[in-house]
């Protein structure tokens, strides 16, 4: 009963903790402190993650801890591991007075997340889904004194906002449909799609579009990404998304009735015009940051390959998907923030030349790129690989077809920033300035990398023992 | 040819040269060679087997992960291309030694990391391995054209990648259809996408354009092994996955393929004929020769594989010695242009010899090996049509033309141009590469008959 809370109360504990220590730790060595205990702690949750795996429990019959939520909390632990690691020196070198309320904020929004994966409750969803996305509103502008990151961040929230009250309209419009608001009541209710149901289900999946950024939706992922501090971008481009996608399982799997072939119908278009437009605008961008966060908008568009496949082979190759992308992206703006702290920009030409001055972390971003744009032995080659099958077993043919020729796009401006590194020369000094928690991240990610591109079927056994409990 | 040592070894050498300062030029080239021709020597170990007994065939590696099949295996097919690829690799890095004069030890990380992929693509025997070192083989290119490459590296490696990343993406899709099931052997989109694939690696005639700035702007070890061994990926993926995946659908599309690799032999001399460049020359020249592996293939006859896997190997050897004649050439002069030569015959003799030499096997001159290779070819095609045998016995003018173009342009007439009066002669390595090269070329023209047993089924 109130142990399917467990990992909630873990991250209450982990806030609290947080909460208390920062009246009482001397002010400059706050953020090294805090952030490698709660690191420690987060793995240690990990760890527990371990001893219940097979802990399946509902909760006042809204929550339900299932194998499915358990992977993707195990996930967000993950991300906010590396994150918080990758970010120790930044708060602590360049936030005063609030390096307490970065960490708790960070935690406050994986609690959110935790919960959303969770509850079967629109209600609890739409508490869970807010109480993920304000923290980040507030993560992302806070390098109050930098011109972009308060005016991004206040974009962020407005569209944010805009997109909560859409969901909101549409939760209601079903509730008005249906009748109810549990999400299994709803699907034993409903057998027959009406329009106003429809309606209602469209206008949900469009805020929920707005949290993964897919193509109609995408236009804030930019600027938030250059924007907002990157070891915290490292963060905000993996966890909210893998949520946001749980969350859209569980909607067309456990709310939609069984014929569902007309949503599904939606996914394709909306995965087709994301690798489309994500790859596209990648290709003219001059800023790191923002070449990334296009690509992340085409990653969407593949992994909605393995939503719209529909079966549980789609689910767990998104799943497979989501932990293969973390470790490359978070590695690849874990790269944007050490290049970042050591010369202050992020433009992919100031990379000339980096091969010669940095072989060490240029070998791990051309690793990383490689894996971003699925080229084997890598976990990203894995990852594509998976989905596609999954895709082209459910008939989707084209649209693997479709997003294996973009990703020949992809490979284009990936390779172009490895050009950058190895092909091309520059007289500017580089001299690494890493420190040891962006280094263990950066070595957690790309010993993922590699680990489970030579070892995927780990990862995909795991997959499909996740997938398992979403469709029984 | 042992799987583990294939990837171990390259990574081995790479940590050692971590602790080898990049000046000492001579013991990195030294040891990268060394680690270049362990795979070559281990390859006498399976000619002897496969002189045994031609049939043989020894898998080297199989599992199973998560429904998905990884088989490595080697046969005598298999093992030629191998050996080519073996025999390339060590004379490049060998050739490289004087020829790449900055960043050596990445040179050389890269060579015997493509080394290995392609000894892996040439052994894989099932779909999935063989599509990972397919995309692989693309990345130590990309660095090699980028890096150490000519004026005009940077279109080129463009349109090399571009296009070689198309082709993998035409395959991803074919593969991924094949190993769900949705493409069966009577399937014309995943033949389509198959054979797509190969012939923009191959390359037959629309597809080709990648080929000529690719070649000629690679440094001269790039294009010894782009035109040796890279191109050869498209044909042995025809004969190896295309041919056996979808032999109806072959069918219907099997004139369609004949007509291209025809039209490409001719449009290849042809063009090759018009250029003015001397390694563009030697490039399109390929696609000639490449024409005439497709067109063997497609005949679905004895002879015609025979003298497909004949020409696959001899293209290698030739091309490949070519290449490095203009990059002698080309490190002396730095010129490639066929204007800037003339008359140098009697100033380098022995460069003069090695030229003619492989310009005739070119031409398919007998006594040279291409002679068997292409007569073979032909001769399936009489088989098969009279028409095909007709027009493809033309071939050899058509490759006369630019031939005895690229021999008269730079070797006979007038010396026009006073700086080449100090020209060097070739020195020892030059020798010894090009007589190794030369050994195989008139041995396999007068005594073709262990490769015909070989390849004899």
């Amino acid at each position: 009963m109130i142990k399917a809370l467990i990992i909630e109360f873990h991250i209450l504990f982990l806030i609290f903790l947080t909460f208390l220590l920062d009246f009482f730790l001397p002010e400059e060595k706050k953020g090294t402190i805090l952030g490698y205990l709660n690191a420690i702690l987060l793995l240690l949750g990990i760890l527990l993650f371990f001893y219940f795996r097979n802990y399946i429990d509902t909760f006042i019959g809204d929550f339900y801890l299932d194998k499915f939520a358990f992977a993707l909390k195990l996930l967000f632990f993950s991300a906010a591991f590396i994150g918080i690691m990758g970010s120790i020196h930044f708060v602590e070198n360049e936030l005063h007075k609030r390096k307490a309320e970065y960490y708790m904020l960070l935690l406050t929004s994986v609690l959110g997340m935790s919960i959303l994966v969770s509850s079967k409750n629109f209600l609890l969803f739409f508490i869970a889904f807010e109480l993920m996305s304000i923290p980040l509103y507030v993560l992302s502008a806070i390098k109050k004194y930098d011109r972009l990151s308060p005016e991004v961040g206040l974009k962020f929230f407005l569209v944010g906002a805009f997109s909560a009250g859409i969901m909101f309209f549409g939760i209601s419009l079903i509730y008005g449909a249906s009748g109810n608001l549990d999400f299994i009541k709803i699907k034993a209710n409903v057998f027959d799609i009406t329009p106003l149901f429809a309606t209602g289900f469209i206008l949900l999946l469009s805020g929920m579009g707005f949290k993964i950024a897919t193509f109609p939706f995408h236009s804030w992922l930019p600027d938030t990404y250059e924007g907002a501090p990157e070891s915290f971008v490292a963060f905000l481009s993996v966890a909210p998304k893998a949520a946001g996608l749980g969350a859209i399982f569980r909607i067309i799997f456990e709310v939609l009735p069984s014929s569902r072939s007309e949503f599904l119908l939606l996914i394709v278009i909306l995965s087709a015009f994301s690798m489309f437009i994500g790859n596209l605008l990648a290709l003219p961008q001059k800023n790191l940051k923002r070449l990334l966060g296009y690509s992340s908008i085409a990653h969407i568009g593949y992994i909605l390959v393995g939503v719209a496949a529909g079966s549980e082979k789609g689910i767990a190759m998104v799943v497979f998907y989501l932990f293969a992308y973390m470790f490359s992206n978070m590695g690849a703006f874990l790269f944007a923030e050490t290049v970042r702290n050591t010369i202050k920009k992020t433009d992919i030409d100031d990379l000339r030349g980096l091969a010669q001055k940095a072989p060490v972390l240029s070998l791990s971003m051309l690793i990383i790129l490689l894996s971003l744009g699925g080229i084997p032995p890598v976990a990203g080659f894995w990852a594509k690989l998976y989905v596609f099958l999954a895709g082209v077993r459910a008939g989707l043919w084209y649209l693997a077809l479709w997003g294996a020729i973009l990703s020949i796009v992809a490979l284009f401006y990936y390779l172009m920033v490895a050009k950058r590194m190895y092909i091309e020369n520059s007289e500017e000094e580089f001299r690494t300035n890493m420190p040891l928690g962006l280094k263990l991240a950066m070595i957690i990610c790309i010993a993922g990398i590699l680990f489970f591109g030579v070892f995927p079927k780990i990862l995909y056994n795991f997959s499909f023992w996740a997938a398992g409990s979403l469709l029984h | 040819m042992n799987i583990p040592l294939l990837f171990v070894s390259p990574a081995i050498c790479s940590i050692l040269f971590f602790f080898i300062k990049e000046e000492k030029r001579n013991l990195i080239f030294n040891l990268s060679l060394l680690f270049s021709l362990i795979p070559f020597l281990l390859s006498f170990y399976f000619l002897k087997i496969f002189l045994f007994n031609p049939l043989t065939k020894i898998t080297l590696f199989t599992c199973s992960i998560n429904g998905l099949k990884f088989a490595f295996l080697i046969e005598s097919f298999s093992f030629i291309l191998i050996f080519l690829n073996n025999l390339l690799f060590p004379l490049s890095i060998y050739f490289s030694k004087d020829d790449i004069l900055f960043r050596i030890k990445e040179f050389n990380i890269w060579m015997l990391f493509s080394q290995s992929a392609l000894n892996l693509l040439f052994l894989s025997d099932s779909l999935l391995p063989f599509f990972i070192f397919w995309e692989f083989s693309i990345i130590p290119f990309y660095f090699l054209i980028g890096i150490w490459g000519g004026e005009r590296k940077k279109i080129a490696n463009y349109k090399f990648v571009f296009y070689t990343l198309l082709s993998g993406a035409f395959l991803l899709t074919g593969i991924i259809g094949v190993l769900t099931g949705f493409f069966d052997e009577k399937s014309k989109i995943g033949f389509l996408l198959f054979s797509l694939a190969f012939a923009i690696k191959i390359p037959l005639f629309p597809f080709h354009t990648w080929l000529p700035d690719a070649h000629t702007e690679a440094p001269t070890a790039g294009s010894v092994i782009l035109a040796g061994i890279l191109l050869k990926m498209g044909t042995w993926g025809f004969y190896k996955f295309l041919l056996k995946l979808f032999p109806v659908a072959f069918l219907f599309y099997k004139n369609l393929i004949i007509f291209l690799s025809i039209f490409s032999i001719f449009y290849g001399a042809l063009m090759s004929f018009a250029q003015e460049d001397l390694k563009r020359l030697i490039a399109y020249s390929s696609v000639s020769h490449m024409g005439f592996v497709i067109f063997g293939l497609c005949m679905e006859k004895i002879s015609g594989i025979q003298g497909a896997f004949f020409q696959m190997f001899n293209h290698g050897i030739v091309t490949g010695a070519l290449f490095i004649l203009v990059g002698i050439l080309y490190k002396r002069t730095h010129t490639r242009k066929l204007s800037d030569f003339g008359g140098i015959s009697k100033i380098v003799p022995r460069f003069s010899f090695y030229f003619v030499l492989f310009s005739l096997a070119t031409i398919a001159l007998p006594g040279t090996s291409n002679f068997v290779g292409e007569f073979l070819v032909i001769f399936s095609g009489f088989f098969t049509k009279i028409l095909y045998g007709v027009i493809l016995s033309f071939a050899p003018f058509f490759a006369a033309l630019y031939a005895l173009k690229a021999v008269k342009r730079t070797l006979w007439g007038e010396l026009k141009n006073k700086n080449l009066l100090t020209l060097p002669d070739l020195d020892l390595k030059e020798k010894v590469i090009l007589i190794s090269l030369t050994f195989f070329v008139i041995l396999l023209g007068l005594f073709p008959h262990p490769f015909l047993y070989l390849t004899y089924r």
